[in-house]
Parts: C-alpha cells; sequence; structure tokens
C-alpha cells in the first residue's frame, strides 16, 4: 500500500513536466504530421489537405538531396574527429600539472557562448581576402598564399566542420575526463606490476572502460551533427552556392521563407524518422560494444 | 516537517515561475491598453492632447538607435501615448518574425510591410486601409502606387526610398589615370581591368543577397523597354529568360575577366565596405545606407555614387526602391493613436527626425531630403527620375523564394558551376514549381 501511494507520488510529480513537455514537443510534433499532409503557406489562415503529394515532392528535390550530403558529411566528419581528439584531450587533463585546471576551462570555453556568436567571429577570422585574421597570419608565419576559406566550396565545407570540432572538442574531453575518474586506480596499479608500459595501459584499460562514455559522446555527436544549423548558417549561410546548406537550413528556407509548411513539415517528419533510425542503431550497436567489454 | 517545508518550497518558487512568463507575455503584443480605459469617439488626429492615454505597440525593421529620434519627438508632441518598441533586423528575420505574430493574431498595432510581405499582407488583408487619411497627401504616386492593392486599399505609408548604384573611389581613379567615370559598359570592364593591372581590388558587389549590378542591368535592359515585363511574366506570357540572360551575361563576363571574384562568395557586405573605407577597393557597389557608414570611416575618402551603364554611352539605371512601409494593423485596438502616429511621422518634424534616426532618403511631397552630397546625382537622375528598379518589389507571388533560389544560382555562376542561361532556366523552373503546389 505503502509503495503504491509512493509511487502515485511520484507520478504527480512528473505531471507539470509532463505537461509541458505534451505542450511543446509532443503536440508540435503530431501538428507537424498533420501539416505535412496540407498546402499550408504560413500566412493565410485557409489551407487544403493533399495527402502524401508533399513527401513525394521531397525526392524530387535538388537542394534537398545537397543538404542531405553535406549534413551527412558534416555529421560523420565532426563525429569521428571530436572522438579522436578529445579522448587523448581528456588523458591529457587527466594528469596532474601546475595548470590543470586553467587549461580544463580554457578548453571547456568555446561551448558555453551560442553557436552562432562563435561563427560569426570566426567568419571574420576565415575572411578570404588578404587581410583576412588567419590568411594574415599564415602569410606572415609560413608565407602561404591568400587561401579562399568561406569561398571555394571544398574549403568552406573544411571550414565548417574546422569551427564545429573547435567548439566541440571541448565538451566531450570533459565528458570523457568524467568518466576517467570512475576508473579504478587498482587496474592501472596491476598492469604497472605487472610491467604494462602506459600505452599499454591506455589501450587495454583506459579504452575500454571508457565504452559507456563513447556510447554517449558519440550518440550525441552524431544527433547533433544531423541537426546542426546555426554553424554552418552564421559561417557561410549555405554558400557558396548550395555547398554547405544543411538538412535544417532547408527546412527552414523551404518552411519559413518560402512558405512552403506543408512541404517542410513533410521534410521535418522524414528527418526524424530518420535521426530515430539511426541514433537506435547506433545506440544498440554501443551497447552491445559496452556488454562485451564489461 | 522537513517534507512539507520542501514541498511549499518547490510549490512556491514553480508559481512564481509561471506568475514571471505571464507577466512577460503581458508586456509584448498589442495588449498594452487595459479593457477600463475610454477612448472619446471621433477624435481628431491633431491636438494630442485630447487623446486617451494608450500605449501601442510597434515591430520596427529599424533599431531603437535609428528610431530614436522620432520616437523621442513623438512622445513630446503626445506625451499619453506610449509606443511598446519592439524589433527584428531585417531582412528575413523581420519576415519570419512577422508572419509569425501575424499567424497567431498577435501582430503589434503598428508594423513594417516589407518588400517581400507586401503581397501577402494585402491578399489577406492584415493591414488597414489608409487611402483616405489626411497624411496621405504626402505621398508621391510611386509610394502610393506601390502600397495599393487590388481592391484599391492604401496599405503602407512609405516616406523614403533607397537607391543603390557604384561609389567609386576618386583617388584611386586619378591613381590609374581615369579622369572621368566610365559611362559605358565597355569601358567601365576596361577601367576594371586596368585597376586589376595595377594591382587594386577593381570592383566587390554583395553577393549574399541579388547583386545589385545584376538588377540594375536587369532595369536597364529590360525594365526600361518594357515597363510591364513583370506583369508580363506573372501572367505567364514571359520567362525569366526572356528578360534576365543578358544582364546574368553581362555578369558573367565580369567573373570570367576576374573582375568579380571568388573571394566575394565568402564576404559579407561589412567586411566589403571595410575594404573600401580602407581605400583598397577602386568601386564598390551597394546602396544609400552605406554612405555615411563610409563618411564616417574615413572622413577623407573622395567617393559619389554613380549608376549602372550600358552598352550605349549615357543609358543608365540605377537598382532602388520605394522603402518599406509603416502599416496599421487591422485587427489593432488603438487605432486613433496609431494614425497620431503616423500623422506625426508625415509632418515635415516627422519627416526630419526619422531622415536623422534612419539615414534613409526622405521622398515626400514637399519636403526636401538632406542627400548626402555623394548621393546628389543618384537622387535626381535615379530616385527622382524614377530609373531605378527591384525584382521583388513587382513580382506578384514567391518573391522570397525564387529571391533565396536566385542568390544561390548567381552563386553558383561566379564559380563556374553554371551558365547565365541556365540560372535564367532555374528561376522559371523554380516559379513554376512554386505555382504547381
Amino acid at each position: 500500500m505503502k509503495k503504491r501511494m509512493q509511487s502515485l507520488q511520484y507520478q504527480w510529480f512528473l505531471l507539470p513536466i509532463l505537461t509541458v513537455y505534451s505542450i511543446f514537443t509532443v503536440y508540435p510534433l503530431l501538428k507537424s504530421f498533420v501539416l505535412s499532409m496540407t498546402d499550408f503557406n504560413g500566412i493565410s489562415k485557409q489551407y487544403n489537405f493533399v495527402g502524401l503529394a508533399n513527401y513525394g515532392r521531397l525526392f524530387r528535390d535538388q537542394t534537398i538531396i545537397s543538404g542531405v550530403s553535406f549534413t551527412l558529411s558534416y555529421a560523420i566528419a565532426t563525429t569521428l574527429i571530436i572522438t579522436l581528439l578529445a579522448i587523448p584531450l581528456a588523458l591529457i587533463l587527466d594528469n596532474k600539472f601546475f595548470t590543470r585546471n586553467l587549461h580544463r576551462a580554457i578548453f571547456f570555453f568555446p561551448s558555453i557562448p551560442s553557436g552562432l556568436l562563435l561563427a560569426y567571429v570566426w567568419g571574420f577570422i576565415l575572411s578570404p581576402i588578404s587581410s583576412g585574421v588567419l590568411n594574415k597570419i599564415l602569410k606572415s608565419t609560413f608565407g602561404l598564399s591568400t587561401q579562399p576559406w568561406l569561398s571555394d566550396p571544398m574549403l568552406a565545407k573544411i571550414s565548417v566542420i574546422m569551427v564545429a570540432v573547435w567548439a566541440a572538442v571541448g565538451w566531450h574531453a570533459i565528458l570523457y575526463l568524467a568518466f576517467l575518474q570512475g576508473i579504478s586506480k587498482d587496474y592501472y596499479e596491476a598492469a604497472a606490476i605487472d610491467g604494462a608500459t602506459r600505452l599499454k595501459q591506455i589501450r587495454h584499460i583506459t579504452l575500454p572502460l571508457l565504452a559507456p562514455a563513447m556510447t554517449v559522446s558519440v550518440m550525441l555527436l552524431l544527433t547533433g551533427g544531423l541537426k546542426v544549423f546555426e554553424i554552418p548558417f552564421a559561417l557561410t549561410k549555405g554558400g557558396p552556392g548550395f555547398e554547405t546548406y544543411t538538412i535544417t537550413q532547408v527546412i527552414v528556407m523551404r518552411g519559413v521563407n518560402e512558405g512552403q509548411y506543408g512541404l517542410a513539415s513533410a521534410m521535418a517528419i522524414v528527418f526524424f524518422l530518420i535521426v530515430l533510425a539511426l541514433t537506435y542503431f547506433q545506440v544498440t550497436v554501443m551497447q552491445k560494444r559496452e556488454e562485451r567489454i564489461q | 516537517m522537513k517534507k512539507i517545508m520542501s514541498m511549499l518550497i518547490i510549490v512556491l518558487s514553480m508559481v512564481m515561475l509561471v506568475a514571471a512568463c505571464s507577466s512577460n507575455s503581458g508586456n509584448n503584443g498589442n495588449n498594452g491598453s487595459s479593457p477600463a480605459e475610454t477612448k472619446k469617439p471621433g477624435e481628431s488626429e491633431e491636438g494630442g492632447v485630447e487623446l486617451a492615454p494608450t500605449t501601442i505597440s510597434f515591430l520596427s525593421w529599424n533599431s531603437e538607435q535609428q528610431m530614436k529620434p522620432v520616437l523621442d519627438g513623438f512622445k513630446a508632441q503626445y506625451p499619453q501615448i506610449k509606443i511598446d518598441f519592439q524589433h527584428s533586423p531585417p531582412v528575413q528575420e523581420y519576415n519570419s518574425k512577422l508572419q509569425t505574430m501575424l499567424l497567431t493574431d498577435s501582430a503589434t498595432d503598428v508594423f513594417i510591410v516589407s518588400s517581400e510581405m507586401r503581397r501577402q499582407i494585402m491578399n489577406e488583408g492584415y493591414a488597414m486601409d489608409l487611402k483616405d487619411q489626411p497624411f496621405t497627401k504626402v505621398l508621391p504616386p510611386p509610394a502610393l502606387k506601390i502600397n495599393t492593392d487590388l481592391d484599391g486599399n492604401l496599405i503602407a505609408f512609405s516616406q523614403s526610398s533607397w537607391i543603390a548604384g557604384v561609389y567609386y573611389n576618386k583617388a584611386l581613379f586619378k591613381q590609374v589615370g581615369i579622369e572621368e567615370y566610365p559611362d559605358s559598359w565597355e569601358k567601365f570592364v576596361s577601367a576594371a581591368l586596368k585597376f586589376k593591372e595595377a594591382g587594386i581590388t577593381p570592383f566587390y558587389v554583395n553577393v549574399q543577397d541579388l547583386p545589385s549590378v545584376l538588377t540594375g542591368l536587369v532595369g536597364l535592359e529590360t525594365i526600361q523597354q518594357d515597363s510591364d515585363y513583370d506583369k508580363k511574366l506573372f501572367a505567364g506570357e514571359k520567362r525569366f529568360a526572356d528578360g534576365w540572360v543578358k544582364p546574368l551575361q553581362k555578369v558573367n563576363e565580369l567573373v570570367e575577366k576576374g573582375i568579380i571574384t571568388k573571394d566575394t562568395l565568402g564576404l559579407q557586405e561589412d567586411q566589403m565596405a571595410a575594404e573600401f573605407i580602407a581605400g583598397s577597393v577602386a568601386m564598390f557597389a551597394s546602396g544609400s545606407w552605406q554612405a555615411s557608414a563610409i563618411e564616417a570611416g574615413n572622413p577623407e575618402l573622395e567617393f559619389e555614387m554613380k549608376p549602372y551603364y550600358g552598352d550605349e554611352p549615357g543609358s543608365y539605371y540605377y537598382a532602388g526602391n520605394i522603402n518599406t512601409g509603416f502599416a496599421i494593423n487591422a485587427k489593432t485596438k488603438n487605432k486613433e493613436a496609431a494614425l497620431a502616429f503616423f500623422n506625426y511621422l508625415s509632418t515635415s518634424e516627422g519627416l526630419q527626425k526619422f531622415e536623422e534616426g534612419t539615414k534613409t532618403i526622405v521622398t515626400a511631397e514637399g519636403y526636401k531630403p538632406d542627400v548626402h552630397p555623394a548621393l546628389a546625382e543618384a537622387y535626381e537622375k535615379g530616385l527622382i527620375a524614377g530609373k531605378i528598379y527591384l525584382p521583388m518589389a513587382y513580382w506578384q507571388r514567391h518573391a522570397e523564394a525564387i529571391r533565396a533560389h536566385t542568390v544561390a544560382s548567381v552563386q553558383n555562376m561566379i564559380f563556374g558551376k553554371l551558365t547565365p542561361e541556365q540560372v535564367a532556366e532555374e528561376m522559371d523552373a523554380k516559379l513554376a514549381e512554386l505555382d504547381k503546389k
């Protein structure tokens, strides 16, 4: 009886946040699904039901296809690079040295200001003309010629990924650092007694025991990478041409700017399903790996 | 006891949170006047003292700093009318915000009608008809025409215009030995090449929006010959390919000759302006909004705005348009106060303060604007003579969608992915796609 009372108490306590969540997340999702089957244009209160016509149009739209291809390469590239950089960084920050806390703060800092702000500043640094900050530094230090960072299609993509990596590496390093604290020192001692070098210790103790952290970090990076909007938009506005358009930008363009809310909602629903499937797949695979290691 | 106390604290903080949020939303939007306030019927717009105290909400295209002179002047004349000032920066952010507000019936009493939203606002009847108001007498015919919908309702009050052409650095021209600004397309191209040889950046134009060189050339090559081109275009009698290919080819010529470089793809207009101010660019295609900024950045720079010249020496056109207009929400509860505000805007003091704050060119009957010396020629030969063109102002449907897509297509042309003919084809395809839905 007391247990039932307790669980009822918990449920009542969760009611407010459940209401907020439903209003701000579940309801808009359902409404989007309904709107995806209409020709709502964002300005008029009248609209008609068009069935699945919007879904059919999705696969014929050029900008969507180029948006998907860049978003995928962005998500995969940032996930890979950030993971490869964050783990060594976490290991370094785990050591005891004099300015350890200061360094932790410095690396964590880029994740605090809004991505939009960071991207605007980087936009100035990466200015493609000779008076741009990065170009000036490269010229005076290495004698390199002016690089068209944000105007050349390939360099623009690389610049966007570079800025995104810079912004997120510190945060994920701190995440790994937190998990590192949970690894018992006994393992290292035992390994040291057996004569294992530092590198061997990292390879056979640290990395496997970081598996749960990797699951979380990779999931966040993948979903964040697929949903990205601010950094590419603020750096290049999707340009040059359509080269750095992301899926979210296409949805916003089609929906808000062009008033094709029906089509944009259809896009959003399909996108939601894709991210859902990918995340489920990724988490399942990595959790199995976790279990194997443990 | 502890449990009860902690429960109480949690409930109290939640209540405070909800109260804070609701009082916030109470201040925004257009429910500023309480229902208890009465307004005397049939109030005249003059004699501010007779109007009951109220608050009107205003969504502005210009920043608070730019509107300050107007707001202060209005407050001095009508101290009992408070203005709840809201702002969203142009263009896309402003349009998105206004769209959301209109759709949810939470639009401000007064808002700005942008070129992209004008058609939709007309079609849906979101703005109050102003045609019988006394202050419309200061509007010149083009401002009346552009803001009048198909039923003859005047939906906005536009007291200013903007014009865009080529700012040129007089000192740099003298340096390479060019005495007079080139008055034909051919001369313009050879002047640019001369600058290139001398190692000076010849020409910058903002390609993050429709380049003004392109729209000016469309005005010159197409609109000058056929002022009904856009009407025919949207009636299906003409295509973008008919009027835009030649201007696109001219712009492409600049790209092929290295006069418009790929750098421009990664630059914002402010960065280009900074380069012009620093004296490293010979010609900068931009608009009247930059004139005072350029002067402030470098008071010693001698510069002037010139038009886009065509193949025939002396034939010219500018890009430009009647500026965004002030509109009154058709559903406003503060009609008299809003009209009083518009009345103030139409007085010579209101016009002068608007000019002072926003630095736009006021085009109103009976008012001589204080035009920046660099814009004097553009004002006479462009605005007054009516040789200005902005495509979006005349596109009857899907203006923003076609504009956004064309910006990307032109960028594709600049880095060589598309030909001028293909850009025009894409514009036609986009219009067809949007019309089909």
